[in-house]
């Protein structure tokens, strides 16, 4: 008796010894785990957001703000409501944008080389809009290291294109080890020039979902220019009409 | 003895030799004519796309708008468009002034992005201001000026330059829809159809640019009531009268101290080039009457080797060595007399003939980014084609100076024992 209680002493003091050393040595999720997570947190089957974007430039800062519906990683509308732009809305159905205009008879299609456009004079393009492929179908993804970003731990991940038309051939993206969502993301070009780089802050928990509520968005090929979004209340699986993703009602 | 009267004796008695010199001098004299009445036809041909597509007799913008005009910053505008653009037309010495607004933009189709720009006009101005009527090719300004038979309200009927419509691959009636960065820096975009078709002199005009009437492109660009830049057309007066014109344009820097005003001379544009490219034909013709008084000097030199016999007669007849020297001089004055004369009229006949049919550039201007015509007036400049006449003179006389030097070096007892 007296032995069997020594010996579950000696377990017990072994299991509080070095489990938090296992623990700590526990080797972190694999890239494909952490950019899986990743996307996750950031496709949702529906939501509904209402979203500031201050636009900042030589010129001084401008701000606009909009409604933006999504369903899937597909479907997206964003409708401006500020009053430079009310009623604009710009419509994402799988590959390709459509621009809706109140002063225009016809919707603007973007395709190719005109969706390098930047949205409202913004430092984000069509192109970051347009959805489809998954990171993981379109990356080869491999872990670099840990690292500390803001405070907060986060993996630091490579993304490099498995094929060439894509808007950002390489990314490096630091991912909150806690939240799984992008607290960093620097995007270059195939010849290794840097284009963009997203900083996201304020991540909150919305319906379980960690989300960041504010990302600043700066095109490293313009001077003195930022755009910072802001999500002001965002709905996760609220029920959005089928039709407001259609052609038909983007004009209406 | 009188020495010119010996002179233009001698020019006769070998009229080949003396035919080539004047042939040399008139054909330079010629080119040289012909080049400044181009120059000249340049300059006004600029001068006149200038002051009517771009900047007017004066420009009048915001001050700060040079300096971001790569950023087409188009919130740097004039406020209170109308009432400014009154202000300065009843300024004396100022005919006329109109509102422009230029919003460049795009139109996107299938994988391309077709950049244009579009020019918000008050047709109504225009037509006095910068005549657009003559240059309507196809349908009529009252079409564009008239909403039409257009059943929706957001189709703009507009002019668009020929080239432009190939680039869209439209036809005439047919819509487009142009995206473009507004002066509150957002985007907005509208629906334009081509109700009439212009042929402008300026290629870059025909190939980009299409007229809209200004309400709807203040509309496109979100700029109410305000105008990018107010064009100014002088007075005859004010054209001609340097203080005059000081004058007047320390009148209208006083009537809008806030905004930036400028005389088109004193833009950076190709007229500033034109000018400076009109110093370096100047060394050019001076280039080219010594290229041509090489001949004089070649036949002065040969007639001075042939008459060594004669000269040494003269000299031991008393004929002082100056005096000899100032013969051969007046002869090559006399050469050159006639073939500038000759190339002074045959250059300025030709000018004048150029002038009334036009010189066609056709294809060679289309890559050029000058705002001149691809059809090319040549100029007579009175002032310039005299300079150019006393020049030739004067530059073939002084080049035949050196060669009768030699005839200081000519013993005349040697010279009559020559055979």
């Amino acid at each position: 008796m007296k032995t069997i209680r020594m010996v579950r002493r000696v377990a017990l003091t072994l299991v509080t010894v070095l489990l938090p050393t296992v623990t700590a040595a526990q080797s972190p999720p694999s890239a494909e785990e952490i950019i899986r997570r990743l996307e996750e947190h950031r496709t949702y089957e529906t939501s509904r957001a209402e979203m500031t974007m201050t636009v900042s430039d030589r010129f001084g800062e401008r701000q606009s703000t909009m409604i933006a519906y999504s369903r899937g990683a597909e479907e997206a509308l964003i409708e401006f409501t500020s009053p430079g732009e009310r009623g604009q809305k710009v419509l994402r159905t799988e590959d390709e944008i459509y621009l809706y205009y109140p002063d225009a008879a016809e919707l603007v299609r973007l395709q190719g080389a005109a969706l390098r456009e930047s949205m409202l004079g913004s430092d984000v393009s069509y192109e970051d809009l347009t959805g489809g492929k998954t990171l993981l179908d379109t990356y080869d993804v491999s872990f670099d290291e840990e690292e500390e970003i803001d405070g907060h731990p986060t993996y630091r991940v490579q993304l490099e294109a498995r094929r060439r038309n894509v808007p950002y051939p390489r990314q490096t993206v630091w991912i909150d080890a806690e939240h799984f969502v992008a607290r960093r993301t620097e995007q270059y070009a195939l010849s290794g020039r840097h284009l963009k780089t997203v900083s996201a802050s304020r991540i909150e928990i919305i319906d379980g979902v960690p989300v960041p509520m504010q990302q600043v968005i700066s095109d490293e090929l313009k001077r003195n220019s930022s755009t910072t979004v802001r999500i002001e209340a965002l709905e996760i699986g609220v029920s959005v009409d089928d039709s407001i993703f259609s052609l038909e009602e983007l004009s209406w | 003895m009188n020495i010119p009267t010996l002179a233009w004796r001698n020019v006769g008695r070998n009229r080949r030799r003396s035919a080539l010199s004047v042939t040399a001098i008139a054909v330079a004299t010629l080119s040289i004519v012909m080049l400044f009445s181009l120059l000249e036809g340049m300059k006004s041909d600029l001068e006149h796309n200038l002051t009517t597509f771009y900047t007017g007799d004066v420009e009048i913008r915001h001050r700060e708008y040079g300096q971001y005009e790569h950023l087409n910053p188009l919130h740097l505008s004039v406020p209170e468009a109308d009432a400014t653009r009154r202000a300065i037309a009843a300024i004396d010495g100022v005919e006329l002034a109109v509102n422009r607004i230029t919003v460049p933009g795009a139109v996107m189709q299938d994988d391309e992005r077709i950049g244009l720009q579009a020019m918000g006009v008050q047709f109504d101005r225009e037509a006095k201001f910068s005549e657009i009527r003559q240059y309507v090719v196809a349908g009529s300004l009252q079409a564009v000026t008239t909403p039409g038979d257009d059943t929706d309200p957001r189709v703009t009927p507009v002019l668009v330059g020929n080239r432009l419509l190939e680039r869209l691959d439209l036809e005439m009636g047919e819509r487009f829809t142009m995206v473009v960065r507004t002066a509150t820096r957002g985007t907005n975009a509208m629906t334009f159809r081509a109700a009439a078709v212009a042929d402008f002199p300026v290629q870059s005009l025909n190939e980009t640019t299409f007229w809209a009437p200004l309400e709807r492109v203040q509309r496109l660009a979100q700029m109410p009531g305000e105008t990018g830049e107010i064009l100014v057309g002088l007075t005859d007066r004010a054209n001609r009268d340097p203080e005059h014109r000081a004058q007047v344009l320390r009148e209208i820097r006083s009537t809008v101290p806030e905004l930036e005003v400028r005389h088109f001379t004193e833009i950076e544009t190709t007229y500033g080039f034109m000018q400076t490219a009109s110093n370096i034909y100047n060394v050019i013709a001076v280039f080219f009457l010594l290229l041509a008084s090489t001949v004089v000097i070649n036949t002065t030199m040969m007639v001075i080797f042939e008459r060594r016999r004669e000269i040494g007669t003269l000299e031991a007849m008393g004929m002082r060595s100056g005096e000899l020297i100032r013969m051969f001089f007046y002869e090559a004055l006399v050469l050159g007399f006639i073939g500038a004369l000759t190339g002074l009229i045959a250059g300025t006949g030709l000018a004048l003939v150029l002038n009334q049919i036009g010189i066609d550039m056709g294809a060679s201007m289309d890559s050029v980014e000058f705002e001149i015509s691809p059809v090319l007036h040549p100029v007579v400049n009175l002032r310039s084609t005299l300079l150019v006449f006393v020049g030739a003179i004067v530059v073939s006389g002084a080049t035949s100076y050196l060669p009768t030097l030699r005839i200081t070096r000519i013993e005349p007892v040697a010279a009559l024992r020559e055979e």
